[in-house]
Parts: structure tokens; C-alpha cells; sequence
């Protein structure tokens, strides 16, 4: 390899490691697909989705659910992992109490 | 008696978020609210990044052990227990990281910088030592309770008035929910959703309502806490390994958890983890619910569909 070639071959991995910073750092846009091809790993019981609205829109068995998915019906119990695990939320609607999301700064 | 019938709400904000504090008896809301915020002063005074006089700030950052209160070595700890759970996702050594990243002053003062992120080094958490009240770490070390502090705050303080008050009661700071005492009959109603607010105002994005009776439920996301450097658009949630924000996989991730320290652990490492989440939620038995980058819903491990 020249020294031409081997200044071209630095340039185009530091294009490389520029662009996975960017995607790293530029949010939700260039990974998109990703999150599609998740709906059918293991470990998903259900794949929904979902409108403005908060209903469902369709809901269906995963192709692939896993075998140790739990009903998550301990009472604060530590897993093998060492999680604590309470009893799993259930569906509801009307009013809430409180809303949980990405912490808003103020 | 019908509960929901005598709930009582009060919000306010601290530790750079908003608080939201219910109780099933609305004659002891004043009492619960004495309580909550005489705690969240003693957490802030304790764990804050940006307060001048908080005793985080003053830690040693020469290698010298040092002695902690006994609230911040609690906070401390909390956060060495979230690291070892996630494998290292979610790190406190990452204070450096985020002063690079801009993250350096409360949120809502941060302005849009010309310069790009250089990525900095993290300690990484199994370097730092905590001895009971002996905090030793490398030189250099910034820690960052962000990530857990809140959590657990709302975990000690929902205890707490409930102890005290013989009341049910939740606690919500910036989202992470811990409740203790009696649940109303209905359960607790949480609405989950990309950035907390208030329950009355209509949610963006897709949402769900849900309810829960014992533990906590976080949620983390990357829409919240975004600003500008170096023409890159930046969130809060850091992946240890880059020292750059994760890559957006998921927007949002809500846990439930025995309590909300755990769930807080579980969904920001989950943002972290990106495709592989879902299979590492379920085999730690954590019901959640993942929303992608195009607003598509999966859940696992118990959480309703």
C-alpha cells in the first residue's frame, strides 16, 4: 500500500467513526429500523400498536414469545438477577394519578 | 369507603423536575407534603451536580478516600447496585462524560454550542469503593446521581409518609413513581407516555394508562432532555461504553419494579441495550413497555397490552 493509498484508507475510517458518532449522537432518525426489527426477538409477549388516542389499534401474539416471559405476579420479591420485581401493572383507564415519562426539566 | 372519593394532589418542582405527591386521604396531603419536602432539600443538598454547596460537589478528585454523609453513601450505593444489575449500563462515573457532553448545568440553562463532542473516558463503577461510609475513587472521578437519585428519593420519601401518615401515597419525581401504603381499590392510575406532565394536559405521542399497587414505575426516554452540539441534536441518557449518547432505538421505555430505583435501572438500561432490550427485560421478569423510534408498541413480562 502507498502512502496515497494508506492516506485514503484514514480518511475513509475517519469518515466511518464520524458517522457512527453522528448516529450515536443525532437521535431518532437514522435508526429507525431498528426498532422494527425488534418486534420479533424473543422475549416479546405481545406487539401493539398504538395511536394518540392510547388505544390500541391492533394487538396480536408474537411470533416468537418467550418461554420465560413471567405474569410478574410476585408481591416485591428479588429475582435471580437481583431486580426486585413487584406484581405487574394492569390495564386501566379514566383518570390518572400521575403520569410517567422522560424526566421534563424545569 | 370509596378512596378515590378523598385523593388529594399537590405539585411543585425540585431537584430540577416536577414533584407530584397524592395521598388516599386528603386530610393528611399537608403532612405528606412537609415530609416530601424536607427529604427531597436533604437528597438535593446531598446528591445535586449543579448546586455549588452540595456535598457530591465537594468530593475529593484526587484519589483520596473520603467520608460521606450517611445519605449520600445510601445514594451512592443505590447507584453501584444499578450498575451491577445492568452490567455496567447505567454507570455513575459518567459526570465527566456529561460535562463534555454540555450536560454540565441545570437543564433548563443549557445553551446550543458550536463545538462537537469529544467523547471522554469513563472510570467505569467498578472502580470506585464504598466501604460503608468511605468513599474511595480514581482521580479525576465525577459521579452523576442523575440517573438514580430521583428514583430512590421517590422510593424513600413514599415510605416514609406512608409510615408516618398510615396513608396510601405516591410520589412521582420527573416520572419515576414509587407508591407505598394502602393502594386505592382501583389501584394507583398511571399514564405512561414520552415526557411527563401533568395528568390533566393531553399527552403526546402514544400513551397508556395503566395502574399498579405496590413498587415503583419509571420510564425513561430520549425525547426528553435533547439540546444542541456541534450540529448533532444530543439526550441525557449516555451510553457508558461510547461516552455518547445511546443510540435511539427505542423513545421510550417503562418499567415496573418492585421499586422504582429498580424500574429506573431497568428502563434506562434498556434505551442503552437498544434491540437487545426486550429479551433481556423479560428474562429478569421486568414488565415493560418499549415504544420505537416510530412510536410502534411492544411489551413484555406481564405489562397489558
Amino acid at each position: 500500500m502507498n502512502r496515497n493509498e494508506i492516506a485514503g484508507a484514514a480518511a475513509r475510517e475517519r469518515g466511518r467513526s464520524r458517522v457512527r458518532s453522528l448516529t450515536a449522537a443525532s437521535g431518532l432518525a437514522g435508526v429507525a429500523a431498528a426498532g422494527a426489527v425488534a418486534f420479533v426477538l424473543p422475549g416479546a409477549t405481545h406487539h401493539t400498536t398504538t395511536s394518540n388516542s392510547g388505544k390500541n389499534s391492533s394487538s396480536s401474539p408474537s411470533p416468537s414469545p418467550s418461554p420465560s416471559a413471567s405474569t410478574g405476579t410476585n408481591s416485591s420479591t428479588n429475582n435471580s438477577s437481583g431486580f426486585s420485581t413487584g406484581n405487574s401493572p394492569s390495564s386501566s383507564s379514566g383518570s390518572s394519578s400521575a403520569t410517567s415519562g422522560g424526566s421534563s426539566a424545569n | 369507603m370509596n378512596t378515590a372519593q378523598t385523593h388529594a394532589a399537590a405539585s411543585w418542582l425540585a431537584l430540577g423536575t416536577e414533584v407530584r405527591l397524592v395521598v388516599t386521604e386528603g386530610s393528611r396531603l399537608d403532612d405528606a407534603r412537609r415530609l416530601l419536602q424536607a427529604d427531597l432539600a436533604e437528597v438535593d443538598a446531598a446528591c445535586s451536580r449543579f448546586r455549588a454547596d452540595a456535598e457530591l460537589r465537594a468530593l475529593p478528585r484526587d484519589g483520596r478516600p473520603a467520608t460521606v454523609s450517611p445519605l449520600l453513601a445510601e445514594a451512592i450505593g443505590v447507584a453501584l447496585r444499578a450498575a451491577r444489575l445492568t452490567d455496567g449500563d447505567v454507570d455513575p462515573t459518567i459526570g465527566g462524560a456529561l460535562e463534555a457532553a454540555g450536560y454540565d448545568r441545570d437543564f433548563v440553562t443549557i445553551a446550543p454550542q458550536r463545538r462537537a463532542v469529544i467523547p471522554r473516558e469513563i472510570p467505569g463503577w467498578r472502580s470506585v469503593r464504598l466501604d460503608g461510609r468511605t468513599l474511595t475513587m480514581p482521580p479525576g472521578t465525577k459521579l452523576d446521581l442523575g440517573a438514580t437519585a430521583k428514583a430512590w428519593a421517590a422510593d424513600r420519601s413514599a415510605a416514609r409518609i406512608a409510615d408516618q401518615t398510615g396513608v396510601g401515597v405516591l410520589v412521582s419525581l420527573g416520572g419515576d413513581i414509587a407508591v407505598a401504603g394502602p393502594a386505592p381499590a382501583e389501584g394507583w392510575k398511571i399514564r405512561v407516555q414520552d415526557i411527563a406532565g401533568h395528568p390533566e394536559d393531553d399527552p403526546e405521542g402514544p400513551y397508556a394508562i395503566v395502574s399498579i399497587r405496590d413498587g415503583g414505575l419509571a420510564t425513561s426516554s430520549v425525547t426528553a432532555r435533547r439540546w444542541r452540539r456541534g450540529g448533532d441534536i444530543l439526550h441525557h441518557i449516555l451510553d457508558p461504553r461510547t461516552g455518547l449518547p445511546a443510540a435511539a432505538v427505542w423513545r421510550t421505555v417503562s418499567v415496573a419494579a418492585g421499586t422504582c430505583a429498580d424500574a429506573n435501572a431497568a428502563s434506562t438500561a434498556a434505551i442503552i441495550r437498544g434491540v437487545a432490550a426486550p429479551s433481556w427485560l423479560a428474562a429478569h421478569h421486568l414488565a415493560a413497555r418499549l415504544v420505537d423510534t416510530k412510536g410502534l408498541v411492544l411489551t413484555v413480562a406481564g405489562w397489558p397490552a
